[in-house]
């Protein structure tokens, strides 16, 4: 019999994409531009911060095991989940919005430029469409296939670029004020998360090694540090801080310097999948997440389920088109997220007591 | 069928019809020339045309109040889409980079296709090398041979040029002339994004030799076979440590050098402009921790060491 379950691997494979995916929500820049090369230990100490963060949230996960999220939050708070929910559906949506219209720009900045990015997410919404009707278990596969690709896109980085790092370049580290480098690990902090609420949906019954799951979600969180870690030395090694400030997305810069013992050059292009791998998968998790909490709170449309996800797609494709977003939003969003985990994490806390 | 459905209307999207190019429509770029005259850019360009068995270069002028209307201009000149992205190398002329090196590089920084690692370089006659239909492989190669062989330039690639030009304000650029020839200058010295001097070919092999970047060269009729330059950073002092071996006189030719390096430092130290980066380079070394302190003058002192070559001593 086909199993029903996550595994450990999955599991693991999913939160590293959704920690992963502040390379493009973010980016590096946002962190050298407060503490030059020193944010290399920004990235460390951020990444300390999440962690520590992970453990206080640790809780919402043991609450009820078979739960969902909303279904948590409903046992939770019943009065309140009335205005809870309409205000964290809209968030997501919004959030939603904004990913797309990243996505779109980033298509047409640096993939297709001479189509219009409205064109290119039409194929990308038909695979979501089709995605999102399979079972939870084929998304975790997916991901998990997806990560071999990321890893020898991520290798093919690290051998590319190599020969054309100085490592001089870096000099001089600790230059900068504490300050500015607890400035850029908050930075980095603050954007995580909706990274930890995404995977939060997820009951801990769903795991195949349920015992695991802190253990696996701390492997995640250390390898994704490790690779954020080596995406920036490489980039500062290669470009130096003062280019690196002067690009908004320097890793894609980077890309274009790599050359293969001169033969095999102009790679960005394949090495940018994993760019799209990256705004991916937080577009299925989140669609994921919003048409689950439909179903959860309105059992009458579990009928028309594909109609329902239809007009979800078509809204956000649609929609993503008109709106315009601040550019705080996307930090705003988190840290009204880490007040309500945190809350959320102390209301278990006091209900136990 | 639902399947088959999605997939035959993915297919649609996924052609790349849209943006097709055919081959023979393309005109690779491999050199561009920007000159600034009279409040006008002259645009010269060389496009790569595949005939039958080779390969022609082509070249077109444009000029416009801006360099986006000269590159428009351009494009009606020539029935071929424009394809920045293998250009080897840019020429400017002193005017463009008197007057408008800043928007030249803003308007290269946009560019989508464009990639760092084409070469830059100064040439007072920019009509003169379109005429002649000097290639830009030509003009790389003669910098390239002049920089490794004589040490009369240094190349410097876009990229570099940003990097310095963003780091401390100063850059250098390979000067070329093309009187009746083509021909190494020196090199152009580059302020604030504008040309403040230039290094002939002998003090360009000086700066060569101060920056560890000189293999071998002739300077003042002497050969120098080999050279090694090591740059002690004291707390007060620049320490420049120079190992050379040459063909004849090594003792008198020590004390020349000596004198001809420090009129170098001392010239560019009192125009206040940091020839060599010590600023940026003693601040990698962590000896610098504040403004106040990197703007303080420096002395420096030169120990050379100078040996005979042991072929020419056996003669």
């Amino acid at each position: 019999m086909k199993k029903k379950t996550i595994t450990k691997f999955q599991y693991f494979t999913t939160f590293f994409f959704l920690l992963q995916m502040w390379i493009p929500f973010v980016g590096f820049h946002s962190l050298t531009r407060i503490a030059n090369q020193d944010a290399l230990f920004g990235i460390l100490l951020g990444t300390l911060e999440i962690f520590l963060f992970s453990l206080c949230i640790q809780n919402i996960d043991t609450y009820h095991p078979n739960k969902t999220l909303y279904q948590k939050i409903k046992d939770l708070y019943p009065k309140f989940s009335y205005v809870l929910f309409p205000f964290l559906f809209s968030l997501l949506l919004f959030l939603l919005l904004w990913i797309t219209q990243k996505m779109s720009l980033f298509l047409h900045s640096y993939l297709t430029p001479e189509i219009d990015a409205f064109w290119t997410m039409i194929p990308l919404f038909l695979i979501l469409f089709y995605f999102l009707q399979k079972p939870k278990e084929a998304i975790f596969q997916t991901t998990e296939l997806c990560f071999y690709l990321y890893l020898f896109l991520f290798l093919l980085f690290l051998f590319g670029i190599l020969p054309q790092s100085n490592f001089l370049r870096i000099k001089p580290l600790l230059s900068e004020s504490p300050s500015s480098i607890l400035q850029s690990s908050f930075v980095f902090f603050l954007s995580y998360p909706l990274s930890f609420f995404l995977l939060l949906y997820f009951p801990k019954n769903w795991l195949e090694k349920k015992e695991e799951q802190e253990k696996t979600k701390k492997k995640a969180l250390f390898l994704s540090g490790l690779t954020l870690f080596l995406y920036l030395f490489l980039i500062l090694s290669s470009l130096g801080i003062y280019l690196t400030n002067l690009y908004k997305n320097p890793l894609m810069i980077t890309y274009q310097k790599i050359s293969f013992l001169n033969i095999l050059e102009r790679v960005e292009t394949t090495l940018s999948f994993s760019y799209v791998l990256l705004y991916f998968f937080p577009l299925v998790f989140l669609f994921y997440h919003l048409t689950s909490f439909l179903k959860e709170q309105f059992p009458q449309i579990q009928k028309k389920e594909k109609t329902i996800l239809f007009l979800l797609l078509l809204f956000v494709l649609l929609g993503s088109q008109f709106f315009t977003f601040s550019s705080l939003f996307y930090s705003s969003s988190n840290i009204l997220i880490l007040f309500f985990l945190l809350f959320l994490s102390l209301s278990i806390r006091f209900k136990k007591n | 069928m639902k399947k088959f459905f999605l997939l035959a209307i993915s297919l649609f999207f996924l052609t790349g019809c849209n943006s097709y190019t055919e081959l023979n429509q393309l005109g690779i770029v491999s050199l561009v020339g920007i000159d600034y005259q009279e409040e006008n850019y002259h645009v010269y360009i060389y496009l790569v045309e595949p005939q039958e068995e080779t390969t022609a270069l082509t070249s077109y002028n444009a000029e416009g109040s801006s360099i986006e209307e000269a590159m428009h201009q351009l494009y009606l000149k020539s029935n071929k889409k424009m394809y920045l992205a293998h250009m080897d190398a840019l020429v400017l002329s002193k005017e463009a980079i008197d007057e408008k090196l800043k928007e030249i590089v803003t308007y290269l920084l946009n560019q989508r296709e464009i990639r760092n690692n084409f070469e830059l370089m100064e040439v007072d006659s920019l009509n003169k090398l379109f005429e002649e239909k000097k290639g830009a492989q030509e003009l790389i190669e003669l910098v390239h041979t002049n920089e490794n062989y004589m040490g009369t330039t240094q190349s410097i690639t876009f990229e570099k040029f940003l990097e310095n030009l963003l780091i401390d304000t100063n850059t250098t650029i390979p000067l070329l002339s093309f009187n009746k020839e083509l021909k190494v200058e020196g090199l152009s010295l580059i302020h604030n994004f504008q040309t403040i001097d230039t290094l002939s070919t002998e003090e360009t092999i000086l700066l060569n030799l101060l920056e560890n970047n000189l293999k071998e060269s002739i300077y003042q009729e002497i050969t120098i076979y080999e050279s090694k330059t090591n740059l002690e950073f004291q707390k007060e002092n620049n320490l420049f440590h120079i190992y050379l071996e040459v063909n004849q006189n090594p003792s008198s030719f020590s004390k020349e050098l000596e004198k001809e390096l420090r009129r170098l430092l001392i010239y560019y130290e009192e125009q206040d402009y940091d020839l060599i980066k010590l600023k940026q380079r003693r601040k990698e070394n962590r000896l610098e921790s504040n403004a106040t302190q990197i703007k303080r003058n420096f002395t420096f002192d030169i120990h050379i060491a100078v040996r005979e070559n042991n072929l020419e001593r056996k003669k």
